[in-house]
């Protein structure tokens, strides 16, 4: 008997085994997947040189480590164990605070001020460094003056400052801690640099709002970013009375539903911690009377910019929209048309623009502006034949244990990240500098995508001849620099050609947007014709709208 | 491959066990013998060719031993047999050390130094080279008779749960079951308990624990204050041993799922009351090797109480040296050796007078000092981070920044001190030793595979477990 039972105790042993083994292989049972980004590693090829160095048995672990069977529900209760009885989670990025408030692992090192360490290693670096940078971005506010653009800070609030009594506990800091968006905040004053600090008042805010400031489990500022943005508009207007719509916030409406908990997600618990925070929308008017005028807005920043579009009527208050997203991706105009931020012609953009904002929350001030500001420092004053000439005494300066190939990269990625080591950007001296060329062709290059007709042209031509528009669109400014005929002269354009150009300009947009993919198939199939003919026709009548109410040119 | 990893856990154990319960039982060692050797080679691909090839000739020089007509051609065979096991730890383990050492020195003279390619270590050299020295001097002795089967040698020498870091089976114990083993489900069951005790003591304690030591002792030593240095030694006090007798747990209950009965390697190490008494509670197996094959041969205590001395200081010495090419390991050998001396001399009755209590906590911190000598390789750290245990500069601890390390700590401690009080020595008892009814089987078993699902959870969640006795 006793035999008999071990016996079963072993065989079921070994199949649950078997069951790890079949449940990643076949997955009969499927689990709620894991949320945020997930590494995955390829099987790893066997090869002799693999093995014997160690790799492949490091890529088979992780291989397994990320694939065995039941890894979810492994992952998940560990993750609820770690959390339910130590408060503690596994997602590097996020700090459980008490009464299941959830915090930026960033956004706390912030508010002890440890997190300058991890970029510039010692404070006094750190201060070292943001006055430097506060000095560059001077400069380029000088330099955008010059062109009618005025460049701008914003400082949205963290979490952690506005609910800083939910943080979980932290050693005392030492005295000599940088806290950076205030160190920021005090060196662009002391300049009178323009710029929005919004931590002051949301912490003023707090405690006589009707209405959380932040969610309970999401880092961003989500319904009442929109006090944020009403702060920004009418301050940008201030600055040069340019004629922004008025904005009026009349109230945040508490929503039935519950806020999505979308930090929560990625810590991957077992079981939910509860959601308690309800979802807000806010009322907001806005009126564009008598000389009001619709900027072009270029931000560039970090995640908090999205919450604009979401609770902002945008639209309404903007002519055009550039977010560069941490400097790195661009989303053009209201569609949000995705580029990584070295594939689009950055000066055009910048000089396009009727305000720059440095856009930024509290724990990304520590990264400054992604160089952004050298960037765009460099785009404007200094031409690619004077970037060219100071490489070789770049190189001289670095040291010589490299070969020549590395060394001018090195001597390339020193420049771009200081830009002040180019005589005319040096000093404290505002530049002497600049890239006329470049700032005419872009300026014209503007020009002309602003007209219509122009625009519809180039588009015209780039279709016959299979290039780029951006290339056609240099090629029509250079033209038009130096007198050289042109290409708008020789493409006839008249509505029909506008009205043929709008369409397929719009049937690719929806082509592109999942959305309006899964309406326009639903249409097709109830209507009974193809996703294509529903697509044109639907862009037609758009089009033809817009026609009739005098919106296309 | 180590224990704690996907691959061995969730592949190679699975298969292995397939393999080995669904083969006739006269196949089974060819199937352990082709699984070991497949587990080393995965881990240690260069040097699976220096493990067989000195296995085997070891083994035929201990059959010329055997058949050798005179004594000296015994002497001769055993001799050879003995610089093949320790040549081979000499080269490997201690050349760099030695070069280094003597490049020193030179240095210092003004000479030119020795050039060096430095030699990577195999894994598990230290445990299979004394294990082979076992079989030959057992053979040379006439304790035993030879393995008449190369394969049955090769088992005995890669066998993959004690190949790389132990228990050291001696050839005495194990010779017998390696050519007749009963099988019993039962059996198999309670090293399946075994196996995840040791799993869950390795990972849900000495990988919690060890995250912080390493941060801890990673940090400027000169700063830190006297209360957080006696809460890291303490910390890495039980990471050490849940670290090492959890993979001596692995090693038992994998070797009793197949039948065999591996020798205990620990018996409650921290609750002895003396340095001797920890000696024979703590790596039970080292002590014993130790214990036949050099301090016995060195004349033990038979030739005077200063010779006795000093064969256990060579003993401890060359014990330190074992754990490591270091000088840190040295001394932390030199200490032992010299507490056990003096207990031998005036402190082991002094021992006696203050009670049990007062010796278990005196040679607790003994021994944790010891670790802090063996834990930091930098003597002028180690003097540093003592220094800091005595500096009496203390600090408020906040045992909220760190919830689940003071935790695991406490559990540590209970774990590692339950064994002082009846109740615990008798739970013990019941866990490890006792054969379990089926009523036991069926509250048991669902305990160990939760555990085990656990232990893979906090494996693959946290992704930090590295084996400490596996440079050894």
């Amino acid at each position: 008997m006793k035999k008999n039972f071990c016996k079963i105790l072993c065989f079921v042993t070994m199949a649950c085994f078997v069951l790890v083994f079949v449940q990643e292989k076949w997955r009969p049972f499927e689990p709620k997947p894991l949320a945020g980004v997930n590494f995955t590693t390829e099987f790893p090829a066997f090869t002799l040189e693999n093995y014997t160095s160690g790799n492949l048995q490091r890529d088979l672990e992780q291989y397994s480590k990320e694939n065995f069977g039941f890894r979810e529900w492994a992952i998940r209760l560990y993750n609820q164990y770690s959390y339910s009885c130590f408060n503690k989670t596994y997602c590097h990025f996020i700090v459980p605070g008490k009464d299941g408030y959830l915090f930026y692992t960033e956004a706390f090192s912030e508010y002890y001020g440890i997190e300058p360490l991890h970029f510039y290693k010692t404070y006094d670096n750190a201060r070292k460094w943001a006055r430097k940078n506060v000095g560059m971005m001077n400069k380029l506010r000088y330099v955008l003056k010059e062109y009618g653009i005025e460049f701008l800070c914003f400082m949205a609030p963290d979490k952690a400052e506005i609910y800083s009594e939910y943080l979980p506990y932290h050693e005392p800091p030492t005295p000599d801690v940088i806290h950076t968006a205030a160190y920021y905040d005090s060196l662009m004053t002391a300049i009178d640099f323009p710029h929005v600090e919004m931590t002051k008042w949301y912490q003023a805010m707090k405690d006589t709002a009707s209405f959380p400031l932040f969610p309970k489990r999401d880092t961003h500022w989500r319904y009442s970013a929109v006090f944020g943005y009403d702060s920004l508009f009418s301050y940008m207007d201030n600055l040069n009375h340019f004629g922004i719509p008025d904005i009026h916030v009349n109230k945040l409406i508490k929503l039935d539903t519950m806020y999505p908990e979308n930090d929560e997600q990625t810590l991957n618990l077992m079981f939910p911690i509860g959601n308690d925070s309800p979802k807000y929308r806010a009322d907001i008017t806005v009126d564009c009377g008598e000389g009001c005028r619709k900027p072009k807005v270029l931000f560039v920043g970090d995640s908090f910019i999205w919450d604009l579009e979401t609770y902002m009527p945008w639209k309404e208050i903007l002519e055009d929209v550039e977010i560069w997203f941490y400097n790195k991706s661009a989303f053009v105009g209201f569609e949000k048309e995705k580029h990584p931020i070295t594939e689009i012609n950055r000066l055009r953009s910048i000089l396009n623009a009727d305000y720059v904002v440095w856009y930024s929350s509290g724990y990304q001030w520590s990264r400054a502006s992604y160089n952004f500001v050298e960037d765009a420092l460099l785009l404007l004053c200094v031409s690619d034949s004077l970037f060219d000439a100071q490489i070789p005494w770049v190189m001289d300066s670095l040291q010589h244990d490299v070969c020549e190939d590395s060394l001018r990269a090195h001597a390339i990625k020193t420049l771009k990240n200081n830009p002040e080591l180019i005589p005319g950007l040096d000093g404290d001296a505002m530049p002497t500098i600049r890239n006329t060329q470049a700032i005419a062709l872009a300026q014209q290059a503007n020009a002309i995508a602003n007209d219509k007709q122009w625009n519809v042209a180039l588009h015209i031509q780039a279709s016959r001849t299979g290039r780029l528009f951006d290339d056609i669109l240099d090629e029509e400014a250079e033209n038009v620099l130096s007198g050289r005929p042109l290409i708008r002269q020789e493409i006839q354009v008249d509505t029909a050609s506008i009205i043929e150009f709008e369409v397929g300009k719009l049937m690719d947009q929806w082509r592109n947007n999942e959305e309006s993919i899964k309406f326009l198939e639903n249409k097709a199939q109830e209507r009974g014709v193809t996703f294509e003919e529903i697509l044109e026709a639907d862009a037609r009548w758009v089009v033809n709208e817009k026609l009739a109410n005098g919106e296309l040119f | 491959m180590v224990f704690s990893s996907n691959i061995f856990l969730l592949y190679f154990l699975p298969a292995f066990l397939l393999m080995y319960f669904i083969v006739p039982c006269r196949f089974r060692n060819i199937v352990l013998l082709l699984f070991s050797i497949v587990f080393y080679a995965y881990g240690a691909p260069e040097f699976v060719l220096i493990l067989l090839a000195s296995t085997v000739a070891n083994f035929y020089l201990v059959k010329a031993m055997h058949k050798a007509k005179t004594q000296t051609r015994k002497k001769l065979f055993c001799a050879l047999a003995i610089i093949l096991c320790l040549g081979l730890l000499a080269y490997f383990k201690y050349a760099n050390f030695f070069v280094e050492n003597l490049n020193g020195l030179l240095c210092m003279l003004g000479l030119k130094s020795v050039h060096w390619t430095k030699v990577l270590l195999p894994i598990g050299i230290s445990f299979f080279s004394f294990q082979s020295v076992t079989y030959v001097i057992d053979t040379y002795r006439g304790n035993n008779e030879p393995m008449k089967k190369l394969t049955d040698y090769m088992l005995y020498i890669i066998m993959f749960p004690q190949l790389i870091a132990g228990p050291i089976v001696r050839y005495g114990d194990i010779a017998a079951q390696i050519t007749h083993r009963n099988y019993r489900w039962s059996e198999c069951l309670q090293g399946l308990y075994r196996f995840v005790i040791g799993l869950c003591k390795k990972v849900l304690i000495a990988d919690v624990i060890g995250t912080q030591v390493d941060t801890l002792l990673a940090g400027n030593l000169s700063v830190m204050d006297t209360g957080t240095a006696w809460i890291t030694i303490m910390a890495y006090t039980f990471q050490l041993y849940f670290d090492f007798s959890g993979y001596s747990d692995m090693a038992i209950g994998l070797g009793r799922i197949m039948g065999f009965s591996f020798p205990e390697n620990f018996d409650n190490p921290y609750n002895s009351a003396s340095i001797t008494e920890f000696w024979r509670r703590w790596h039970k197996t080292l002590n014993a090797f130790m214990l036949n094959y050099l301090y016995i041969p060195l004349g033990g205590n038979r030739k005077g109480k200063g010779r006795t001395y000093l064969n256990l200081w060579i003993v401890f010495l060359l014990s330190g040296l074992w754990h490591g090419a270091s000088w840190n390991f040295v001394l932390w050998g030199a200490y032992h050796g010299l507490f056990l001396v003096m207990e031998r001399l005036f402190l082991g009755k002094w021992y006696q007078r203050i009670g049990k209590a007062p010796s278990v906590i005196i040679t607790f911190i003994i021994v944790m000092i010891g670790w802090a000598i063996f834990r930091i390789e930098d003597l002028s750290q180690t003097a540093t981070f003592i220094g800091r245990l005595f500096a009496f500069d203390f600090a408020p601890i906040h045992w909220a920044s760190q919830p689940q390390y003071y935790f695991t700590l406490v559990l540590a401690f209970f774990f590692s001190f339950v064994g002082l009080f009846p109740f615990g020595r008798k739970w013990q008892d019941k866990v490890f030793y006792t054969n379990y009814s089926n009523k036991g089987h069926a509250i048991v078993w669902p305990i160990a595979m939760l555990l085990f699902f656990f232990s893979l959870a906090a494996l693959n969640a946290s992704g930090f477990s590295p084996f400490i006795y596996f440079r050894f």
